[in-house]
């Protein structure tokens, strides 16, 4: 008994000191309610920027597509309008191109000639819920675009996975 | 003595000094060693004590270390992903006993109200009930996260559209989750959902229902702005919007389209403001619950609406304004609106504004204008709409106007009047003048019957009485001593209103006076379509708000027509219309001759008799061409015969653009703008005539219910339609609020006016 009492104690006080640190680094974490863990599903933010170059953007139809990930892995979960004031309403989007992993938005706006965008303007933001760790890659597509008396012009559309603060 | 007194010292100073074996004691020092053993011991007796505590305090130590961390390392099954088929927004989901709580969500411990208690009023200031902060301010105003409702409706013939924009807004220190029940009309097709926060505008999705909740639970548990809407009924829905932010403010802007009401040359529009305390049947589960403001808990059903108790009032405020448009050298002759005060202007020929007065703006029931449009020769439209997804129409059809000429054979009328809590006062009050006025207008050929029910159901006799003079006065004493009071069992009434012998010499029309409040409006709707047999039913919706859904759909069901006597209405002059109306014999057995227009998916599926005065919209999808639809039904024992012109050179037969054509020469026609909306007024109606197949079939055969079910989603998810299985979710990913989780809030709403609390609120 005598031989072992050292141990013992050496043990109980090791087991003590471990469990108390412990229990210091996990109260210091920051509380991170809501976190999603790395397999849970997560939310995106994508930007539609548009360059009409010297050209007003009255109307636009492009598709928004995931290319490597299998289907609902990717759900669209809004769409927004854009910079602009003339695309600031809510672009349309169709609900039949939702079963696969594309998405069409669209937008046409009323505005003046002068009030319209030229260059390069975020005219949309495509927010989606993405399931799973695969990192989904996006592509875009222009349909059409037009200018105000209806006349098709040259976009070139590109797209912006936005960082969250 | 000494000598031990001695050993004493030395063993305290041994027990003070180093841990030292003890010398191999001589016989003779045995006295002296026991003593020594004694001493040792006490010793080691406190060693391991000191040793015992040691090693608790370092298990105990283990242990909370662990547990600590628990959240961090490990995942921790979230009470929402452990929850199918509940709905996010449901206060009860974050009370579900058995679903294990993450450390920030411990609050909700409190809203252990899964156990259906629906007692302990609880109203101290800030206090949670069932999970949600309820405030009550001293001037009795309840600050509510709705703060305003603003309601844009767009009339052109036939059709409605509709912009309601929900403000809502956080007075609370909390983050919130808003929860709000509201009505729509039950024939809306809604098919936009806009959330704004701010300047930014994001379009919700329309999705499968049980995908937009998982969507909208994980957006609301990671903390982004989130909006959802689902129906409960369809009439009745639900707007969650989560993580508003203390101060914040975000709107929901819906569309939705509908038909307008048509009767004897009157149109009809209505907005409801409030859904009525719903009575669900013992053992019902899939109803909704009716709970006071205060009150801890929830109901036993899957949705409660709370309501403010008479003396308080939310800061919602509503604005509403109709624009009238009667079309090209249309004219609106007259407007009447007996349920609000409103002022009106005329912005253009043809045109006229009605806005709804501010200082009348309490959200306590229906909104309902009437208006008539110049030209008193009314009859059938055409209107058709072509796009990529194929051609659709809508046909009104009026009864020929020679049906007036004919007289009518001997009535048997079933008067049920719902006699429950709900109707007492006022709204039993109008009923019962109703049933009054419409004895007085029986002939000596008929025969009556008066029905009451509430927890049971009594009649006035065991069969129809002959409508003689004493028997009339028999019913007359019989209606003025029936009041209300107890829940609404209608199934009761229903059986007894249809489960008797039918008089082949009469005509039964069975009609129903009741506020519709009950929450088993499918097993009803099912139960009138299994008895109807040669019966009709009318249905009389009484009071400031009643349940258009259950109305509508009984008469529906019951091949008859629907009114609504709202409590400022002249009961008299309604039940005069009725009594009017069924003096002639309605066209029966209608059947359509669509000539060369190839016409698919028709609804109705099963056309209603056509009573005077009053048409019925037909809509279907069609392709081809045809200059004249043929319509024959039976009217009085004679066939009889009229002929539609379409004058649709070519109508729904192209292909490209989208085009729409009106065809009928009434000032009234349907403008084509309006036509428009004609794919969403078809889906809508064949999503509701799926709806009522589902509510025959079910539960009987469950394979047949399934695909009925899969249907309605198809039909929602291709159209974009709210219905029972889709529901529009959108979520702002770009950022995620700070703080824990959001605090549901029920928005509160005001009883129907003339609807009494305490026979109507669970307690």
């Amino acid at each position: 008994m005598k031989t072992r009492m050292p141990i013992l104690i050496l043990t109980a006080t090791l087991l003590l000191i471990a469990g108390l640190g412990w229990c210091a680094w996990a109260a210091a974490q920051p509380e991170t309610a809501g976190a999603p863990d790395p397999g849970s599903p997560r939310f995106v933010v994508l930007d539609v920027i548009a360059d009409s170059s010297a050209e007003r953007l009255a109307a636009y139809q492009v598709e928004v597509t995931a290319t490597n990930l299998a289907a609902g892995q990717v759900r669209l979960v809004g769409v927004e309008g854009g910079a602009p004031a003339a695309f600031r309403s809510a672009p349309y989007y169709d609900p039949a191109a939702l079963q696969g992993q594309r998405v069409i938005v669209g937008a046409y706006s009323l505005s003046p000639q002068e009030q319209l965008p030229q260059g390069s303007a975020r005219i949309a933001s495509v927010h989606y819920q993405v399931i799973g760790s695969a990192r989904p890659q996006f592509g875009v597509q222009l349909i059409t675009a037009g200018s105000t008396g209806g006349r098709t012009i040259p976009l070139h559309v590109s797209i912006q996975e936005r960082t969250q603060p | 003595m000494k000598t031990n007194e001695k050993d004493s010292i030395q063993s305290a100073e041994n027990a003070h000094g180093s841990w030292q074996r003890a010398p191999s004691a001589s016989p003779a020092h045995r006295g002296r060693r026991g003593a020594g053993h004694a001493k040792h011991r006490d010793r080691t007796k406190m060693s391991a004590r000191h040793l015992g505590l040691l090693v608790l305090l370092g298990c105990l130590g283990w242990i909370i270390g662990c547990a600590k961390s628990l959240d961090h390392t490990s995942q921790i099954p979230t009470r929402s992903a452990s929850l199918s088929g509940s709905t996010a927004a449901d206060p009860v989901v974050e009370a579900l006993p058995g679903s294990r709580p993450s450390r920030h969500e411990e609050i909700w411990i409190i809203a252990a109200s899964r156990t259906r208690s629906i007692s302990q009023p609880a109203d101290s200031g800030l206090t949670p009930t069932s999970g949600a902060l309820c405030v009550r301010a001293e001037d009795g105003l309840v600050p509510m996260p709705l703060k305003q409702t603003e309601v844009q409706a767009d009339l052109a013939g036939h059709i409605a559209t509709v912009k309601l924009r929900q403000q809502f807004h956080n007075p609370h220190s909390n983050k919130i989750e808003a929860v709000y029940v509201f009505p729509l009309p039950e024939n809306a097709a809604i098919n936009e959902f806009v959330m704004t926060i701010g300047v930014r505008q994001i379009r919700g999705i329309i999705r499968e229902r049980a995908e937009a909740e998982a969507i909208y639970r994980e957006a609301k548990r990671q903390g982004y702005v989130a909006s959802l809407l689902t129906q409960e009924r369809p009439n009745i829905f639900t707007q969650s919007v989560a993580n508003l932010e203390p101060g914040q403010a975000i709107a929901v802007t819906l569309r939705y389209f509908h038909t307008l009401a048509y009767d004897d040359g009157w149109y009809e529009f209505v907005f409801p403001m409030v859904v009525g305390p719903r009575f669900n049947p013992p053992g019902w589960t899939n109803g909704i619950g009716a709970v006071p403001r205060r009150q801890a808990g929830t109901s036993v059903q899957p949705r409660d609406v709370r309501y403010l108790p008479p003396n308080e009032r939310s800061g919602q405020d509503i604005g509403l304004v109709v624009n009238l448009d009667a079309g090209a050298g249309g004219t609106i002759e007259e407007t009447r609106c007996a349920s609000h005060r409103t002022t009106w202007s005329r912005p253009g020929p043809g045109r006229v504004q009605v806005s709804l007065n501010r200082d009348d703006s309490i959200p306590n029931r229906d909104f309902v204008l009437r208006y008539r449009v110049a030209g008193d020769q009314v009859k059938s439209g055409w209107l058709t709409h072509q796009d990529a997804r194929g051609g659709y129409f809508t046909l009104m059809l009026y009864p020929p106007a020679d049906l007036k000429a004919l007289r009518r054979h001997p009535l048997e009328l079933v008067f049920v009047l719902d006699c429950s809590g709900s109707m007492s006062g006022k709204p039993i009050a109008q009923a019962k003048a109703a049933i009054l006025r419409a004895l007085e207008r029986l002939e000596p050929g008929d025969s009556f019957q008066v029905i009451s029910f509430s927890e049971r159901a009594s009649a006035l006799g065991p069969h129809p009485l002959v409508a003689t003079e004493e028997n009339l006065a028999r019913g007359r004493a019989y209606v003025a001593s029936l009041s209300g009071d107890g829940g609404t069992s209608m199934l009761e009434g229903i059986k007894a209103a249809l489960d008797f012998p039918h008089d082949p010499n009469r005509l039964r029309f069975v009609c129903f006076l009741t506020d519709g409040y009950i929450g088993n409006e499918m097993e009803i709707l099912a139960a009138v379509e299994q008895k109807l047999s040669a019966a009709r039913i009318f249905s009389f919706g009484v009071g400031s708000s009643p349940n258009r859904y259950l109305l509508d759909g009984l008469a529906r069901l019951g091949r008859g027509a629907v009114a609504y006597l709202g409590l400022h209405d002249d009961a008299s002059q309604l039940m005069d219309g009725f009594v009017n109306r069924i003096s002639h014999p309605a066209l029966t057995d209608v059947q359509i001759d669509w000539g060369d227009l190839r016409v698919e998916d028709v609804y109705p599926t099963r056309l209603p008799d056509l009573f005077v005065g009053r048409p019925i919209v037909v809509t279907g999808r069609c392709s081809g061409g045809t200059e004249t639809i043929r319509v024959e039904g039976m009217a009085g024992g004679t066939s009889v015969r009229f002929e539609i012109s379409t004058r649709t050179a070519g109508a729904g037969a192209s292909t490209g653009a989208p085009k729409s054509t009106v065809s009928s020469p009434a000032p009234n026609a349907t403008s084509a703008p309006s036509a428009a909306a004609l794919p969403l007024v078809w889906a809508r109606m064949k999503i509701a005539a799926l709806a009522d197949r589902l509510a025959v079939v079910a539960p009987a055969d469950q394979r047949k219910s399934a695909e009925v079910t899969a249907e309605i989603r198809g039909v929602a998810l291709n159209y974009g339609l709210m219905s029972a299985y889709t529901a529009f979710v959108a979520v702002d990913a770009s950022r995620k609020t700070t703080g824990g989780e959001a605090v549901p809030v029920p928005v509160a709403v005001p009883l129907p006016e003339g609807v009494n609390p305490g026979k109507t609120i669970e307690q």
